[in-house]
């Protein structure tokens, strides 16, 4: 009956048959990319959202057991979890701290009057299309206790007094290496992205201050960083969630040693399910680093509203 | 008094691209290193000081490499499982970011949201549960099942892209084709997909680095010695035989990288303007 009413309606005015179908033919088209998400993301959240509760070792593949919080209980009480939030927060924020300064100040320097800009461009993002494996082997290689180029490079500039600086056996440097290969493949990336920022902001605001007399300081502090403030927001966010998520540099670079210096929530919960195969301990590990990421994203959502927003 | 005005500009400006040709040296160096420690003799390269320029230059290295067909496998594992992938996100991101571009409806934006925020999920919680599903479903060692993770992973910011390609065009070409009697796909594939070849070519690189990319996944999925793609034959041939040789990992790693780095040169236009499009939006 009211299917029926709908269509006289829209046999009466075209405009509105037109309009209703149009709903659910864009709803159509993004049934294949809800599918694979469902199937991809969804389901295996859910899945270890409930496996964290569960005894779930490779020998009870089939059939995991409620165990009464016990991952957690032993994650808290043998202290190691704290760790591994320490440990990451100081990964992720070393590194998108040193790239979003540096990628600032690159940015700043190709975007004044500069002939074959984009040629340098291009130049300064060929490391971020190097493959993070191949970062990681390239850094241990030049980090190389005994034949490695920057050791040789430090002896010589007078900064170490041996040439044999073992990169892998404090966590303060091994910390450092990954640091400075992670930076080293991301900097390009947000560079090119504040540049793009910088390069739609309005030219004539520019000149107007200039005329004003504002020193460069005031510039940047006033005109170029508020203007490009969605941009920068949304580059550093995309940085954060990147470098949460990153495993690659760190484990073919450290294998998150010496002990558990460079061990990131991502490591520990990889190596928990399968290298342990607890996978129970695994998905505890990764269920806390998830509630943590949406306490940061409500807090930036909260802060920065438009921001986020403009990047969605 | 004028001339020398001139000439302290003209300072600056030599001390402005001392600089950046400096940065770039620097940023590039790794790569330089890379490539004369893959063109060096072992014994060369594991000696003080270090052989900065390139001396005694051999290909040594790669014929080691090519030599080996399991090698080569890693090579085609990676060549087929970034192109599926590429394949894969066009057709699940072109009619997605149409869609988000051009109609409205119920819960557009809370289906949009739940696309942008899959980045955020631990990949490693994720891959877990996967692992065991994959297992159940058969998708283990095979192209299928790596090529479905990279594909949904590559996704987010695919449909992104593509949908501030599709926000470019006036809704005026839409309505034009439909007086013409175009129906919506004849509006989509004859209409507005030829005109949005930059974003899609953008889309297509940007998927092909990260499939390419892909490590944690590929180490999960692919068990098999023959199914492995680049990424982790790499990481696992230094763990192997490659411990100490140096040089050919090196090789390997140019041999692994080349085929990005040229892609990226080649198409560097529409990657650029494709990354930067998504996230300058005025």
């Amino acid at each position: 009956m009211k299917k029926n009413a709908n269509n006289l309606s829209n046999d009466r005015t075209g405009k509105i048959r037109f309009r209703m179908n149009n709903s659910f033919f864009g709803f159509f088209l993004t049934v294949p990319a809800l599918i694979v998400l469902v199937i991809v993301v969804a389901l295996p959240i859910l899945k270890g959202i409930y496996v964290s509760f569960c005894n779930y070792t490779i020998s009870n593949l089939k059939d995991p057991v409620w165990n009464n919080f016990k991952n957690y209980i032993k994650l808290f009480e043998k202290k190691d979890i704290f760790g591994y939030f320490l440990t990451t927060i100081i990964f992720v924020l070393l590194t998108v701290v040193i790239q979003t300064v540096l990628g600032l100040a690159i940015a700043l320097l190709l975007n004044t009057k500069l002939r074959g800009r984009n040629v340098f461009r291009g130049l300064f993002l060929i490391p971020w299309t190097i493959p993070s494996v191949v970062v990681a082997l390239l850094w241990r290689w030049m980090l190389h206790q005994q034949f490695g180029v920057i050791n040789y490079v430090l002896h010589k500039a007078g900064i170490t007094d041996t040439v044999n600086v073992s990169w892998t056996l404090t966590g303060i440097l091994a910390m450092a290496s990954i640091i400075i290969a992670s930076v080293w493949k991301q900097l390009p990336y947000m560079m090119v992205m504040l540049l793009a920022g910088m390069q739609s902001v309005d030219a004539s605001l520019i000149e107007a201050a200039k005329i004003d007399g504002a020193a460069k300081f005031k510039l940047l502090w006033h005109i170029i960083l508020p203007s490009i403030r969605a941009v920068m927001v949304s580059s550093i966010w995309v940085a954060i969630m990147n470098n949460f998520q990153m495993y690659t540099i760190i484990y073919n670079m450290t294998g998150g040693g010496p002990v558990d210096a460079t061990t990131t929530l991502s490591i520990a919960a990889y190596k928990s399910a399968f290298q342990s195969y607890d996978f129970g301990r695994g998905a505890a590990i990764g269920v806390l680093w998830l509630t943590l990421l949406m306490i940061i994203t409500i807090v930036m959502n909260h802060s920065n509203r438009r921001a986020v927003n403009d990047y969605q | 008094m004028q001339t020398y005005k001139k000439k302290r500009v003209s300072i600056r400006s030599i001390i402005k691209y001392l600089t950046v040709i400096i940065l770039v040296a620097i940023l590039l160096f790794p790569i330089y290193w890379m490539v004369v420690s893959s063109v060096t003799p072992s014994n060369f390269l594991m000696s003080l000081p270090p052989h900065l320029l390139p001396i005694k230059t051999t290909l040594i290295n790669y014929s080691k490499i090519f030599a080996r067909p399991q090698y080569v496998r890693f090579f085609i594992n990676s060549f087929v499982v970034s192109g599926g992938t590429v394949l894969l996100v066009l057709v699940i991101s072109i009619p997605a970011s149409y869609s988000f571009s051009r109609f409205n409806f119920a819960f557009k934006n809370a289906i949009m949201t739940s696309i942008m925020s899959v980045q955020m999920f631990p990949i490693v919680v994720i891959l877990i549960s996967l692992y065991t599903f994959y297992l159940q479903w058969g998708l283990i060692n095979t192209y299928r099942g790596l090529i479905l993770a990279d594909a949904v992973f590559a996704l987010p910011l695919a449909i992104m892209l593509m949908k501030s390609f599709f926000d470019t065009l006036p809704k005026s070409l839409d309505e034009s084709a439909r007086i013409d009697g175009a129906g919506r796909f004849q509006t989509l594939f004859r209409v507005l997909l030829p005109l949005t070849l930059p974003g899609i070519i953008a889309v297509g690189i940007y998927t092909f680095l990260s499939s390419w990319d892909d490590f944690l996944m590929a180490l999960t999925i692919m068990t098999t010695d023959t199914m492995k793609t680049l990424p982790v034959g790499l990481a696992q041939s230094f763990m192997g035989e490659y411990a100490h040789d140096y040089g050919g990992l090196m090789a390997f790693s140019v041999a692994g990288s080349l085929p990005i780095v040229l892609m990226f040169i080649f198409f560097q236009r529409y990657m650029i303007e494709g990354l930067t499009a998504g996230a300058v939006k005025g």
